[in-house]
């Protein structure tokens, strides 16, 4: 959670030298990270405070005087137009060089002494618009901005005047230190980082002075657990209006808007302390009650935000006698809020449970800066000090008086919390000697209670340490002692180290070893990886024929677009295809993924890494795309060296698969996935023209398979002789059918290898004709001619008589 | 039969010097030098002469033999020399056409950084794994320190399946985080651990720099004597490695609930080498004041240790891990303006790496 502070605000509470940059890094490194900086107050450059000596008609023009104006060190005579002139009044003076915008309006311009109607004039009186400040000092057209209300002396530069010789720090501040998330906060850490003093000293709550006659109010909580305490006062008098500067200026720094001088108190409490406040106007309340309960059936509130929100029993609400008042801890409501008219007000300072906030902000759709806070989990221990610095506020800038007790409802009373601490435990985390007296001074430093135990246990050194009411939520354990040591100390204090130990025994599980090298083979043969998402949506699912009710679906999807665990690749593909066939009209890809299989019951689904391998390209590229994708296939399962058979899909009945053009891959009796081209319709419905080729199958299985053998076989002593050998045979004969007739009857013949497929010219209608290269070779002698033709005979005889094939001329 | 010696010697190693080409003088030499030759006679008429002429005339005929033969390699080594002098004319190439394209495939950018990522720990002796994308609530957030309703949870924007609660291990997600594989690979029980878990992970975010899939790693090292130093030692080798030997690291402190001391690591920026101010002055837009976030890494707890079934009094771990997309973006020259093209399979995308 990130906030904006200036960098003054912090240095209120610390004693700090550093320069802006050498704060941000250095706290960085140590505590809360400064992300952005951004420096202020180089807008009033050339600026600065003049004190009017003397006010002189200008000789030419009626609207105009010359305004004698003390700088400081000398006096200048101004020419000025400003309604609101008058003797002593301070004023803003932009001298030459200062850039400000005329009339306020424009861009800002360079200033130049010039003469004004014949007079000269040294510079330019501003009003509040011609310099920016016309939100924080609003005043009418032709008047300057008073300046009166400035202790700065005539000369001082205008951005020390405003306070604002200062950087403005966006903060991250994690999520388990709400207390570091203020300006208070941050002054402690930096006091424990930079170790120097940290000066802040907690306001007390004035004792009622006895001559007031207390208002009355009521405070009732039902909730103790929700609401573990519940502090609030009465405060008489008040005078609603804007705030002064400084607490203006504060605010906006720190990107909150200022509304009126008593909620900007609340905020900048808020700001200072880390505690969320709100303030009731104490006249709007009905019986002069308070009361923290949980929302009744249809109760409703309007917020100050302007929304009107229906409540429910879970929401944790602020009420007076009749209605909810605030949604505890997110938001007050519009009709007790502060008016202009308020006189008096009730100041709240409570502590409410984080997750029953979190839970109702995110029910209401509803996030305050005030929520941020509870959310994380604040301590009862700091209501206190924040109502006390509320009434000191108040009575400093709207008038108020506290009329009544602080009324103060809590759970439990305050518990000291403790742990022990070994230093010997923190240097082993750490990993360096750190001496026990610097682990000692950076956790007093931190605001921790550090006492040593005795008698000593076995000679080590072991401390007591209590923790700060602020850190209570945060620190669980000695654990948390040595990081605190060590983030002090300076991780960037320590060594680098490779670790030294023993390595552990753990082969790489083989299946990812294979997931890695079949990635680059396939991109080695020209096919482009593609990574779709794992979450699908049903239509996508349908247009592929799966069924979604068959897969697991997201309770949150975050659309209907990704609603459904994909049960295979193939539907992300064809949505790839057509996607990109436009401008690729073939192509060649694949992927490696998770799919996953539904189990019934409490299970998780079978994650399966599943291998797609695909190509596609134009209708009439059919058979050249199945024998790419089987040609890949069967050579990775040779790199893989494993055995798979490859049977023509006659069992499934299946939308997805062309039947004409698909097999079935196994391993064994295994199936382990098919290899065919995607069914016309199937592809229709994704709008592909054209053909897709594809192989899907499970890695794991297939790893796990036995490998084949691998074994030397000895260079041959006497050479392979080759011959061609072309048949004709009729157009329903596959191939497959050839090289089984073939094969086994000859002793010498080691390969038949297909080389060409024929039909057309030359070939009768019906019949096509296959070329084969034949292999022979015998192991104890070269084979003479006459042999081979005999082989070869016996070939032609064979095919001749099994599948009416013939010899091609 | 001294003139005739002397005659064919001149004869031959003329015809020998005017052979034209080297199968000229192969046939020179066949002819002059063979068993029918001239001069393979004369020798053979040596036998008839008397024992004083023979010595003499064959010391002669030795003479010419080897005169010739000089002569025929000299000309053998200019015919030769002149044969490759000529061989950039007579045997010239278009070189300047363009080579035959090897087919041209690619491998996803993650697929590359997880690669890098892998090879980087593996010399550091860290095993890859991978463990369940839909995994139970336990390992996901329960096992590391973040009881049900511990708002730390909403950090992680996760899925949930659709799908029966188990009775121990709770709700099915669909994990927003490499994290829960660490706390599987305790309940292994086998010590020392060093893995390096990566897998696909799930957070309900769509938009320029989210994807609601992405890549995480995730490293661990449980051992006796683990420091923070050592966290520092591994993450400065992958920063130095991954990155470049002139990046710098940082740890600053954060927070996690699985470990303790946590810590978010930063890298100097690529562009502005750090300084978090461009040539010229102008504030640097990629990086915080001159330093990227890498990822989160930190001390494990000693609850996720006790979790996971190991005894925190004699063992610590350090874990680290993120997104591989954000790392692989942060890598200088490869700048996705939006993230969510890495998975849109876009070839025109896919073909450039």
């Amino acid at each position: 959670m990130n906030m904006l502070v200036s960098y003054n605000w912090i240095r209120e509470f610390v004693g700090l030298k550093e320069s802006p940059e050498d704060f941000a890094r250095r706290i960085s490194l140590s505590g809360p990270s400064v992300e952005r900086l951004y420096p202020q107050g180089s807008q009033f450059d050339g600026m600065v405070i003049g004190r009017i000596v003397e006010v002189k008609p200008h000789p030419n023009a009626d609207k105009l005087k010359i305004a004698v104006t003390d700088l400081g060190t000398e006096r200048s005579n101004i020419v000025c137009g400003g309604s609101n002139l008058t003797v002593d009044m301070k004023v803003v003076v932009a001298l030459s060089g200062a850039m400000v915008r005329w009339h306020g309006s424009g861009e800002p311009v360079r200033l130049e002494s010039t003469e004004i109607r014949g007079v000269r004039s040294d510079g330019m009186i501003c009003g509040a618009n011609e310099i920016g400040l016309e939100e924080a000092f609003p005043h009418a057209e032709r008047e300057i901005l008073d300046m009166s209300w400035c202790k700065a002396k005539p000369g001082t530069r205008l951005a020390k005047a405003l306070d604002l010789d200062d950087t403005v720090f966006d903060i991250e501040v994690t999520t388990n230190r709400p207390d570091a998330f203020s300006a208070v906060g941050l002054a402690r850490e930096a006091a424990a980082i930079f170790e120097v003093p940290f000066l802040h000293k907690e306001a007390l709550v004035p004792s009622l002075a006895k001559s007031v006659d207390p208002l009355p109010l009521t405070v009732l909580n039902d909730e103790l657990k929700l609401c573990t305490r519940y502090q609030a006062v009465v405060m008489d008098g008040i005078e609603v209006g804007p705030s002064p500067w400084w607490l203006k200026s504060r605010l906006h720094l720190a990107g909150i808007r200022s509304i009126n001088n008593v909620v900007d108190i609340t905020n900048y409490v808020m700001l200072e302390l880390g505690q969320p406040m709100h303030a009731f106007d104490y006249d709007t309340l009905t019986g002069n009650t308070i009361r923290i309960r949980q929302a009744r059936p249809k109760e409703s509130i309007r917020l100050l935000d302007g929304s009107q929100k229906s409540l429910a029993a879970s929401h944790l609400v602020i009420a007076d006698e009749d209605k909810p008042i605030a949604v505890a801890g997110v938001m007050g409501g519009e009709d007790t809020g502060v008016t202009d008219r308020t006189k008096r007000i009730v100041f709240e300072a409570a502590t409410f449970d984080p997750v029953s906030v979190r839970r109702t902000g995110r029910d209401l759709d509803l996030r305050s800066d005030s929520s941020l806070r509870f959310e994380k989990g604040l301590p009862e221990e700091q209501t206190q000090t924040a109502l006390a610095r509320a009434i000191e506020l108040c009575q400093k800038v709207a008038c108020g008086r506290m009329v009544s007790t602080v009324f103060d409802l809590r759970s439990t009373p305050h518990k000291k919390v403790k742990y022990s601490f070994r230093p010997e435990r923190a240097e082993q985390l750490i990993g360096v000697k750190v001496p026990t007296v610097r682990m000692v001074k950076i956790l007093k430093s931190l605001g921790f209670g550090v006492t040593r135990r005795s008698p000593f246990r076995k000679g080590k050194a072991l401390y007591d340490v209590e923790v700060p009411y602020w850190r209570v939520r945060d620190i669980e354990g000695e654990r948390d002692f040595a990081e605190e040591i060590a983030r002090i100390y300076g991780y960037s204090n320590l060594p680098s180290e490779i670790p030294n130990g023993e390595l552990p025994v753990d082969p790489v599980d083989p299946v990812l070893l294979s997931e890695g090298q079949l990635k680059r083979f396939f991109a080695s043969l020209g096919f482009t990886e593609i990574l779709n998402y794992s979450l699908v949506s049903s239509e996508l699912l349908a247009k592929a024929g799966y069924d979604a009710k068959d897969c697991l679906r997201l309770s949150n999807p975050l659309s209907s677009d990704f609603e459904f665990l994909r049960p295979s690749l193939i539907p992300g593909l064809l949505e790839t295809v057509n996607e990109n066939s436009g401008l690729f009209p073939d192509g060649e890809v694949f992927e490696i993924s998770n799919v996953y299989i539904k189990n019934a019951g409490a299970n998780l689904p079978d994650e399966r890494l599943v291998v797609l391998l695909a190509a596609y390209g134009p209708d009439d590229d059919g058979d050249r795309l199945f024998r790419r994708v089987k040609g890949v296939l069967e050579a990775e399962f040779g790199v893989m060296h494993r055995r798979v058979e490859m049977c023509r899909e006659v069992s499934v009945e299946s939308r997805l698969w062309n039947p004409g053009r698909t097999v079935d891959l196994y391993v064994g009796d295994t199936a382990i996935g098919t290899l065919g081209e995607i069914h016309p319709e199937v592809l229709e419905s994704f709008g592909i023209d054209g053909r897709v080729c594809t192989a899907e199958f499970d890695l794991s299985v297939l790893v796990g398979a036995a490998a084949t053998e691998t074994r030397y076989q000895p260079i041959p002593l006497f050479p392979p002789i080759r011959r061609d050998l072309s048949v004709i045979v009729p157009e329903a004969v596959e191939y497959g059918a050839v090289e089984t007739a073939i094969s086994g009857v000859s002793d010498v013949l080691r390969e038949i290898r297909l080389f060409d497929i024929y039909a057309g010219e030359g070939i009768p209608d019906g019949h096509k004709s296959f070329s084969l290269h034949l292999t022979f070779r015998h192991d104890d002698r070269t084979l003479t001619a006459e042999e081979i033709d005999g082989e070869v005979g016996k070939i032609v005889k064979l095919l001749a008589g099994k599948l009416q094939a013939r010899l091609r001329d | 039969m001294k003139d005739k010696l002397l005659k064919l010697k001149d004869k031959i190693t003329k015809a020998v010097v005017g052979a034209s080409n080297l199968s000229d003088l192969e046939a020179v030499e066949v002819f002059n030098l063979g068993r029918k030759s001239e001069f393979s006679q004369a020798m053979k008429e040596l036998g008839g002469l008397s024992e004083g002429e023979r010595r003499e005339i064959g010391r002669l005929a030795n003479e010419v033999k080897q005169e010739i033969d000089a002569a025929v390699g000299r000309r053998r080594l200019e015919l030769q020399r002149a044969r490759f002098a000529s061989l950039a004319d007579q045997d010239r190439i278009d070189v300047t056409v363009p080579g035959v394209e090897p087919p041209k495939g690619h491998l996803h950018l993650t697929t590359q950084a997880i690669d890098d990522i892998v090879g980087i720990f593996s010399r550091l002796g860290f095993t890859r794994v991978r463990h369940p994308e839909v995994e139970w609530d336990w390992f996901t957030f329960e096992s590391l320190n973040m009881p049900p309703d511990h708002p730390a949870r909403d950090e992680w924007e996760t899925f949930f399946v659709d799908a029966p609660s188990h009775r121990k291990l709770g709700k099915m997600v669909l994990t927003p985080h490499t994290t829960s594989g660490s706390a599987r690979e305790l309940k292994k029980g086998r010590l020392p651990i060093r893995m390096i878990n990566i897998s696909k992970t799930y957070r309900r975010q769509i938009d320029v720099s989210h994807t609601p899939m992405f890549h995480q790693f995730e490293g661990l090292l449980v051992d006796r004597g683990v420091t923070v130093t050592h966290l520092k030692g591994v993450l400065d080798h992958f920063a130095h490695e991954f990155f470049g030997p002139d990046r710098r690291t940082r740890l600053r402190p954060f927070h996690f609930r699985f470990t303790e001391p946590s810590f978010e690591v930063d890298i100097s920026c690529g562009i502005c080498g750090g300084t978090g101010r461009l040539e010229g002055g102008s504030k640097c837009r990629l990086c915080k004041e001159g330093w990227l976030e890498l990822g989160g890494a930190g001390m494990l707890h000693p609850n996720v240790l006790k979790a996971g079934g190991v005894d925190p009094d004699e063992y610590s771990a350090l874990a680290f891990g993120w997104g591989v997309e954000r790392t692989m973006m942060m890598r200088s020259g490869i700048m996705v303006d939006d993230i969510r093209v890495l998975y849109r399979s876009d070839f025109r995308f896919l073909n450039q790496f």
